[in-house]
């Protein structure tokens, strides 16, 4: 074979990209869309949910680990997710917070587990361990308790900053 | 990455349409009945206006099910376009929140995953909208479920909480269960440091109703089914201790034999925690039960000082079901009763650390050592609360 197959991915904001068929295969919702179509051809897919920066995110992420499975990450996480992830899933993840999501609610869409995992094991990092003060100040949540309220519900918790 | 502006479908060129798909979307909150409706108002042609349409009317049902809430589809999606917007232009931290909160439940729950309970707890202090997170069923439903592989805790230990009559929700089962357990494993040593508190614990209850064989459980860890009755009464010490204190029980086992009953009544004096035994799995040691409470109460009064005593060193009352793992003869349902009855003003305001009255239902033979611990580790926590 000179050439691989590929597959034309067209984005919500209607840009397409062109990707190895078997690289794509790791979405499970494209997966299955292609299993009744015609191999001959390159097939176009729209992705109507999925803007083309967390689109690129994912072909990104498909293209590297389509080959090496990403590891099983733990749970609950006992650390920072940076411990027990490869560097290349590292410096995938420096991203700002706002594509972080989009990417969550893309490999969700796109049914690619790995990408889930890594991407919500993220935003669990990232509350774990912080004070409620620091969770609000990181994304930018009011805090709309009143003092009273806030005082009982710090009552009722207590014991769990303890433990 | 070859990237370009999409051609015009040519017919030519096959576009998978993505319509037929939506049933593998994860979507699943998307209602099948207005999708089909959709479709079928679309005329079936490939031209590319219809299947610009198409997706956008798509994308625009899709879009609205990341709010999960269909009375406010408009305004929401509104919102969530100029979150997008934003995005692009780098003003997202005061908006960021709303994406994180407006994540589909599927999602959160896969976020929770990784975190611990006590990281779930932190999060309700975050603000009212992010108790969503906190407040889903599903999770602590999932987490009840984790408990029950590894231990017996499904229908105990069963705090009397709350008013009874209401179904417990699985979040204060778990929390129960962690906050306690949390206190089980630190005080799991024996004690090095000197005794802060010593506390008289009596086991009162009928006749051969395993109060003895508890305690022999909680010491020995193996359970027999030979009957020994106790003559006059046994004592076993129990060490717990935290950060802070070390307390140690003295618990007396007494005799539920009818010939020592006088004497059981006498070791009441001096206790501060009372433990009111009977057997599940026989209705006539549940009445032999009642009987004693009045008899007790009708010496000590000690329902009296229950309602009306304020005082921060008062008795604790633990009402244990023991034999948990046999045929019960006697529901919940009664024994709730009972308890309300015990006392009218109970179902005010209590709380785990600061109930009077509690009840659990164990079982020597079948339960872990940590869960039989877990009404003495009540105690524990109510006598550190309050001495």
């Amino acid at each position: 074979m000179s050439e691989t197959k590929q597959v034309e991915l067209t984005s919500k904001d209607k840009v397409s990209f062109k990707v190895d068929r078997d690289v794509i295969l790791m979405s499970g919702l494209v997966k299955d869309m292609l299993e009744e179509g015609d191999e001959d051809e390159t097939p176009i897919i729209p992705i109507p949910n999925v803007d083309s920066k967390p689109l690129q995110k994912v072909i990104e992420y498909c293209q590297y680990h389509h080959k090496e499975p990403a590891q099983e990450i733990e749970k609950p996480l006992k650390g920072k997710i940076e411990d027990v992830i490869c560097d290349w899933d590292k410096k995938f993840l420096e991203i700002d917070q706002s594509l972080l999501i989009e990417l969550i609610m893309a490999a969700n869409y796109l049914n690619i587990k790995d990408l889930l995992d890594l991407t919500c094991a993220k935003v669990a990092s990232m509350i774990k361990g912080k004070s409620p003060e620091q969770i609000r100040e990181m994304f930018g949540i009011e805090n709309d308790f009143t003092p009273e309220e806030e005082a009982k519900i710090r009552e009722e918790n207590k014991w769990c900053e303890e433990a | 990455m070859g990237q370009k502006q999409v051609p015009p479908a040519s017919s030519t060129r096959k576009v998978i349409d993505f319509s037929r798909y939506q049933q593998f979307s994860h979507w699943k909150l998307v209602s099948s009945a207005r999708y089909s409706a959709l479709v079928q108002s679309l005329p079936n042609t490939s031209e590319q206006q219809e299947e610009n349409n198409l997706i956008s009317q798509d994308d625009r049902n899709n879009n609205q099910l990341i709010n999960c809430d269909h009375d406010e589809n408009f305004n929401e999606q509104q919102q969530i376009d100029s979150i997008h917007d934003e995005t692009n232009n780098s003003i997202i931290t005061t908006k960021l929140g709303i994406l994180i909160i407006k994540l589909p439940d599927e999602m959160k729950m896969h976020i929770m995953d990784y975190l611990t309970i006590f990281d779930v707890i932190m999060m309700e202090r975050v603000s009212k909208s992010f108790n969503v997170w906190s407040g889903l069923d599903i999770f602590w439903r999932q987490e009840l479920n984790k408990l029950a592989n590894e231990t017996w805790i499904h229908f105990k230990p069963v705090a009397y909480e709350k008013s009874q009559m209401q179904m417990v929700h699985p979040r204060d089962y778990v929390l129960l269960y962690e906050r306690f357990m949390s206190e089980i494993r630190k005080s799991q040593s024996r004690p090095e440091k000197k005794i802060d508190y010593l506390h008289n614990v009596t086991l009162l209850g009928p006749m051969k109703c395993g109060k003895s064989e508890y305690l022999k459980r909680l010491h020995q860890s193996e359970f027999s089914s030979i009957y020994r009755p106790t003559i006059g009464v046994e004592f076993y010490p129990k060490y717990f201790n935290d950060s802070q204190c070390m307390m140690k029980f003295l618990i007396w086992d007494t005799s539920g034999d009818p010939q020592f009953s006088h004497n059981s009544l006498s070791y009441y004096r001096g206790a501060r925690v009372v433990f009111f035994c009977f057997d599940l799995s026989d209705s006539a040691s549940f009445e032999d039960m009642k009987k004693q409470v009045v008899d007790l109460d009708q010496q000590f009064y000690i329902f009296r000082e229950m309602k009306e005593d304020t005082r921060k060193d008062s008795i604790l009352f633990i009402i244990l079901g023991m034999k948990r793992d046999l045929k019960r003869q006697v529901s919940q349902q009664v024994i709730s009763e009972y308890i309300a009855e015990l006392v009218p003003t109970y179902n005010d305001a209590m709380k785990f650390s600061n109930a009077k009255l509690v009840y659990f239902e164990i079982s020597s033979k079948e339960d872990s050592i940590q869960d039989l611990q877990f009404p003495l580790q009540y105690a524990f926590a109510y006598r550190m609360n309050n001495c």
